[in-house]
């Protein structure tokens, strides 16, 4: 289990990685926090030509306040520094929450915020924390910047809009209060991917709830008839569980080692309870 | 340094338990295999290399991690604690309170639960599972971890419930 | 029985600290991983990626044009190299050669060796290595091997069963027949020991003489073993076990690996080194558990089992492992009726090949697989007579009265607790269980108490397993002429604490402080022979043998001392390490003075005394049957340990996940030679145990491809997964053993499957769920709770089972 041979280059800027990332095309790959290439590349099942070392690209650090209620991560932003600070807590408390569900506290040190939102995981928390909270993803290559909403960004397992040169440069999250947030999975073990996950977001007007739901497909979805049935509804139990098997009847989920289809299911319509529960009862103080 | 050409090799320089180290690399060498290897600083160990055993905990730049998932190349300028420089001359007293609590039997976890430990801040943890969730990230197969969380509860002063 | 007689043992029960702490704390061990030779080259193995194939041909053209490559070698390669051998006369002959020669017969067989001048190089080599096979059908399960017409692993067998002992008990059929009877079939899935350090071998050739270091519990038998295969002397070999990450049984094999790196030493005349990595050992290493256990009781009114009748049958993957991994399966037989009073019981023992990994030995060998069946199999019989299953169970329990017990299978139960234990669990349980009441649980959460018995057999014969080594063991003890003391045995220490207690056994039938004693073991230079460690013996045969040693030893000194005293040697008397003249005020001597006369001013010496203060003794553990009798019966373990567990979970119903609230081990291994040690054997147990409860599966899908190849699918626990565990000993001296002790190292682990499967269907009783298999997940669980729902209704057929084990 060692990597397989390949060549390095280490930009010091973004506009050197951005020609890099030009230059070798599909060729590269860029490495962020390593938590999910590197274990690839010991197992031989990543063979990059080159490996495009982002770790001293200072622009891609760091966590920026663009507007009162709103965050911007810088895509090689550690997650462990996200999780530490208060800026984030007070302005995107969900971030905090789900942070810490990110393997174990010796991944988040290197994980980046950007790494695995790029990695596209789809049963990683923070794809799914971006999709719910209708985030945007930042990119850039040579030629220049697109902004990507977070809705449509994810295309399949491990498989993202950006495009080959490419690079996704940060990441912006509304500020959504903690009163307004919930979520919850269910995994094997502490910190591994989740078999089932759900988020839930009340948007502003308090009148509509956007949902996701992560592990159980190709990647992170939102539960449109279960937003639907909620929609200008107070939380109640009738209408949650309404809206949870409504969940669990929509998505369509994968079936591996861990958990079958209809697990996934049983754990989609648990955990929508669950988090639309703390959404009722945190609305209701 | 910055490189435009892609290379196989990197000259690194960084510093080791306080020591200046300067070596070429292969770029594709894991850290975990520079500080086994290169350095000889076997305390630290491999357990699965693939990020999930903990086995190679390592302090980079003062924060836990796992060295079986970063290159050598990428401690270029970085500041590395491995288990032998945890350890300076005597036990510390977290290592005291493993040897107390017989938190370890084969110990071949033990360094890398060590390593995690030396970075946390105490004062974050205030019970039980706490404690777990911390040490979640590092396996052990011979405690069932009883001990360690025994030896880390008593040495933060937390109350098991 | 070895005593102390008139010594006073100072550390024998004592929380003595562990001497190996201080190296490993800090990062001072050293495993065979750290060991750098100059010149060394490593080697990787090209393993095979189909589960059954014949092998047409390697090709090694490309691969060692690759930069840093030394060598390749495939079977035909292998020059003076022979097959394993199998001593086994009551199972089918399986021939193993080192690397596969003709066929391969599970993913992970390995097909060749390259040599590079390190792992990455060799690695990259290894890729280039061309192997063509021509796939067969596989064969993976129970089922799918006893098929009729199923394709078979070794064309020269009739049919896929490398065992077969039929049971043949006139009695209890007629039992059976003339009585209401209760059935179930159980199942237990396939594991991994998983060690955290993998195997690792490194090799090198000196002088003529070869030294292997092995991450290995035997290492004598590894010599015996590579001596063996490899066609040389054994006197040439040298086999070391440096310290060791862990073993739990899957170290006790002699494997391909350990032969084909001494070998590459000798033909390449450089160290080699070769360090197994965990997607290789999550293949390769030996797999253990997969069985089924059928089973047919009749019973009394009052719940109790009047006769029962077992099948045993157990997958042991290709069955390619020196030292097979059938005898677990004969264990599983003799602990099926545990510390219960079934007065009938007949078994048969199956043991099938599959396109599988082989398996072998891992903690418990065969007891949890037992102790899972029979305890869903009595809360069944109790159910089915209207009783309560824990009154039912105490109708069957052993009393102190009862002892020594013969069971129909010839175990002799030597002592034990089994009642007091098993009262003192559910007491524990019990009361935990009342006290989670009291917290909110959420109306879609039921809780269950779970609890189990069991006996363990500890300090076994090894020819069941072997057909070839025994039971027996030696220490060597010299004293030095500082005083010093160096005792060396013929077990391995493999991480359990083994040098400490060793040193204070020592230490106390020598009267010398512990820090006097250096201990020995793990290197067949300077160890007599022995058979290492693993059915929880080694603490027994190692005492049993230092106590005779240290015997020699001391009336050595005594005559010396006599001498030295100038007094009659019936008036020296060895009082804290000194020898003085009974009621004398003459200064005494100690061992510094009578070793210095020994071993250096030898004109100092009585009249016909030897020079020299050492001595070597060997210890046979008693009331051993190697062999069955001619009815089939045999007590295979010197003396029995035993246990009771208890626990409580909780059980979502909508998600199908079970938490561990509680969990209690009330242990009893006899006299405990160092309470901390014997608790934390303990601890690592009832972790495994809980683990394959709930999460580790070695899963292969329907063309024997591994699903589970790394520590992403195969899920060992972490700490958030394993409870807080209590542990309470009880202490029933063994009559037969030295001071009372028995083994402890595997007994843990016997619980958690049936403790965590009687808990969750205690919890599902409204539901009728009754767990069969494990591991318990949200999946299996869910899949239990639909199917009895439906029963309930009507509707289904379906058993449901509730665990995974088949999946
Ligand atoms: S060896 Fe690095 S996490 Fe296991
Ligand atoms: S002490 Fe052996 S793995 Fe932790």
């Amino acid at each position: 289990m060692k990597p397989p041979l390949f060549l390095y280059l280490r930009p010091d800027s973004l506009e050197e990685a951005l020609a890099a990332m030009h230059e070798h095309g599909d060729e590269a790959r860029p490495l962020a926090g390593g938590q999910s290439l590197v274990p690839m590349l010991n197992f031989r099942l990543a063979r990059p030509e080159v490996l495009v070392d982002l770790s001293r690209v200072e622009e891609l650090v760091g966590t920026s306040c663009p507007g009162p209620s709103a965050i911007s991560f810088g895509a090689m932003t550690p997650q462990r520094a996200a999780e530490r600070l208060e800026k984030v807590r007070s302005t995107c408390p969900l971030v905090s929450m789900m942070l810490p569900f990110v393997g174990h506290v010796q991944n988040r040190a290197r994980g980046t915020i950007g790494g695995s939102i790029a990695h596209a995981d789809p049963a990683a928390e923070l794809p799914a924390l971006c999709l719910a909270l209708g985030g945007t993803v930042v990119a850039r290559n040579a030629e220049g910047e697109r902004r990507l909403r977070a809705d449509g960004f994810f295309g399949g397992p491990f498989t993202t809009a950006l495009m080959p040169d490419e690079l996704l440069t940060s990441v912006e999250l509304p500020g959504v209060r903690r009163e307004d947030v919930a979520f919850a999975e269910i995994a094997r073990r502490q910190g591994d991917f989740a078999m089932a996950g759900v988020v839930a977001v009340r948007e502003t007007a308090q009148t509509a709830v956007r949902l996701v739901a992560f592990g159980v497909g190709g990647t992170p979805v939102r539960l449109p008839r279960a937003e639907k049935i909620l929609e200008g509804q107070e939380l109640t139990p009738a209408c949650i569980a309404e809206a949870a098997s409504a969940a669990a009847g929509e998505v369509d989920p994968i079936e591996d080692l861990h958990a079958d289809g209809r697990t996934r299911r049983a754990l989609v319509d648990a955990l929508v309870r669950r988090v639309l529960g703390e959404l009722g009862s945190e609305g209701a103080r | 340094m910055s490189t435009a050409q892609a290379v196989s090799h990197f000259a690194i320089s960084c510093e080791v338990n306080g020591t200046t180290v300067d070596r070429v690399v292969a770029v594709r060498q894991l850290l975990a295999d520079f500080i086994r290897e290169d350095l000889g600083l076997t305390g630290t160990h491999l357990g699965c290399e693939h990020g999930v055993c903990g086995a190679c905990t390592v302090v980079l730049d003062g924060e836990a991690v796992r060295s079986c998932l970063a290159l050598a190349v990428q401690a270029d300028g970085r500041s590395i604690t491995t288990i032998e420089g945890l350890s300076g001359d005597g036990l510390t007293s977290m290592q005291q309170a493993f040897r107390r609590a017989h938190a370890l039997q084969c110990g071949f976890c033990t360094p890398g639960f060590i390593a995690t430990l030396s970075v946390a801040d105490p004062s974050d943890y205030h019970d039980e599972a706490g404690v777990r969730q911390l040490i979640s990230g590092n396996l052990c197969r011979c405690t069932g971890y009883e001990n360690i969380v025994a030896a880390v509860c008593e040495e933060w002063g937390i109350e098991r419930s | 029985m070895p005593d102390w007689g008139d010594l006073v043992p100072r550390l024998f029960g004592a929380r003595v600290e562990r001497r190996e702490d201080a190296a490993l704390l800090t990062g001072q061990g050293r495993y065979v991983a750290d060991i750098r030779l100059p010149g060394m080259l490593e080697a990787t193995f090209v393993r095979s990626h189909v589960a059954h194939a014949e092998l047409r041909r390697v090709d090694f053209s490309s691969a060692l044009k690759a930069p840093g490559v030394v060598a390749a070698f495939a079977a035909a390669d292998l020059t003076g190299v022979r097959e394993f051998p199998d001593y086994i006369s009551w199972q089918r002959e399986v021939r193993q050669f080192p690397l596969q020669r003709d066929r391969v017969r599970y993913v992970g067989a390995p097909v060749a060796v390259v040599v590079a001048s390190n792992r990455y190089e060799a690695e990259d080599a290894a890729e280039l290595v061309e192997v063509d096979y021509a796939e067969l059908p596989a064969v993976l399960s129970i089922e799918e091997a006893l098929a009729p017409g199923a394709p078979r692993l070794f064309e020269e067998w009739p049919d896929n069963k490398v065992m077969d002992l039929p049971e043949h008990d006139p009695e209890v059929d007629r039992i059976l027949a003339s009585s209401p009877t209760v059935s179930g079939r159980y199942r237990m899935q396939r594991q991994a020991p998983c060690p955290m350090e993998t195997r690792g071998v490194v090799a090198e050739l000196v002088h003529g003489r070869l030294t292997v270091w092995s991450s290995q519990q035997s290492p004598h038998i590894l010599r015996t073993t590579l001596a063996t295969v490899l066609g040389i002397p054994e006197s040439t070999i040298r086999v070391v076990t440096p310290d060791i990450g862990g073993g739990f049984g899957g170290k006790t094999h002699q494997y391909p690996e350990e032969v084909v790196v001494a070998w590459l030493a000798m033909r390449l005349r450089r160290p080699v080194r070769w360090i197994e990595d965990r997607a290789e050992h999550l293949v390769s290493a030996v797999q253990a558990r997969d069985e089924m256990i059928v089973l047919e009781g009749s019973y009394a009114p009052d719940g109790s089992i009047t006769a029962l009748r077992a099948e045993v049958i157990c997958d042991v993957g290709s069955g390619e492992i020196a030292m097979p991994g059938t005898c677990t399966s004969l264990v599983s037989a003799a602990c099926l009726t545990a510390a219960w009073k079934i007065p009938h019981y007949a078994t048969s023992v199956t043991c099938v090949v599959t396109n599988k990994t082989p398996s072998g030995a891992y903690r418990g060998f065969g007891a949890p697989e037992a102790v899972l069946a029979i305890e869903r199999f009595i809360s069944r019989v109790a159910l089915t007579a209207g009783v309560d299953p824990i009154e039912a169970r105490r109708k069957m329990i052993l009393d102190p009265e009862d002892l020594p017990y013969m069971q129909p299978s010839g175990n002799r139960i030597d002592s034990g607790s089994h009642r007091a234990a098993f009262e003192r669990a559910i007491e524990l349980g019990q009361a935990a269980l009342a006290r989670r009441r009291q917290e909110t649980a959420g109306d879609r959460v039921r809780l269950g108490l779970g609890y189990c018995q069991y006996v363990e057999p500890t300090v076994p014969s090894y020819f069941g397993t072997t057909g070839y080594w025994t039971a027996y063991d030696s220490s060597s003890i010299s004293i030095h002429p500082d005083g010093g003391v160096r005792v060396s045995c013929g077990v391995a220490a493999i991480g359990q604490g083994t040098e400490t207690t060793i040193a204070a056994v020592t230490a106390d039938a020598l009267q010398v402080p512990i820090e006097e004693v250096t201990v020995v073991v793990g290197d067949t230079d300077s160890c007599a022979y022995g058979l290492g460690s693993w059915g929880s013996r080694s603490a027994v045969v190692f005492t049993g043998s230092i106590l005779r040693a240290a015997e020699i030893v001391r009336q050595k000194a005594s005559k010396i001392a006599a001498s030295l005293l100038e007094a009659a040697e019936p008036d020296v008397v060895m009082e804290e390490g000194r020898f003085h003249v009974r009621g004398s005020s003459t200064p005494a001597v100690g061992w510094a003075d009578v070793a210095t006369a020994a071993c250096v001013r030898t004109i100092d010496l009585p009249d016909g005394v030897e020079p020299g203060l050492d001595a070597s003794a060997t210890y046979e553990p008693p009331n051993l049957d190697h062999r069955p009798d001619a009815e089939g019966r045999m007590n295979g373990a010197a003396t029995w340990a035993n246990g009771s567990h208890s626990g409580v979970v909780a059980v979502d119903l909508d998600t199908g996940g079970v938490r561990i609230l509680d969990y209690i081990v009330v242990h009893d291994c006899g006299r405990v030679i160092n309470p901390t040690i014997v608790e934390g054997q303990v601890h690592g147990a009832v972790a495994q145990g809980i683990a394959g409860a709930l999460y580790e599966q070695i899963v292969h899908d329907s063309g024997g491809q591994p699903q589970t190849a790394s520590f992403m699918d195969y899920l060992l626990p972490s700490a958030t997964e394993v409870p807080r565990l209590v542990v309470e000993h009880f202490e029933s001296p063994a009559p037969e053993t030295p001071l009372g002790i028995k083994g402890v190292g595997e007994a843990g682990t016997i619980g958690p499957g049936a403790v965590i499967a009687n808990a969750v269907s205690d919890a599902l009783s409204e539901l009728g769920v009754d767990i069969t298999e494990t591991p318990i997940t949200n999946r299996s669980l869910l899949r239990a709770i639909a199917a009895a729902g439906a029963s309930r209704r009507g509707a289904s057929p379906e058993e449901p089972s509730g665990g995974d084990a088949a999946a």
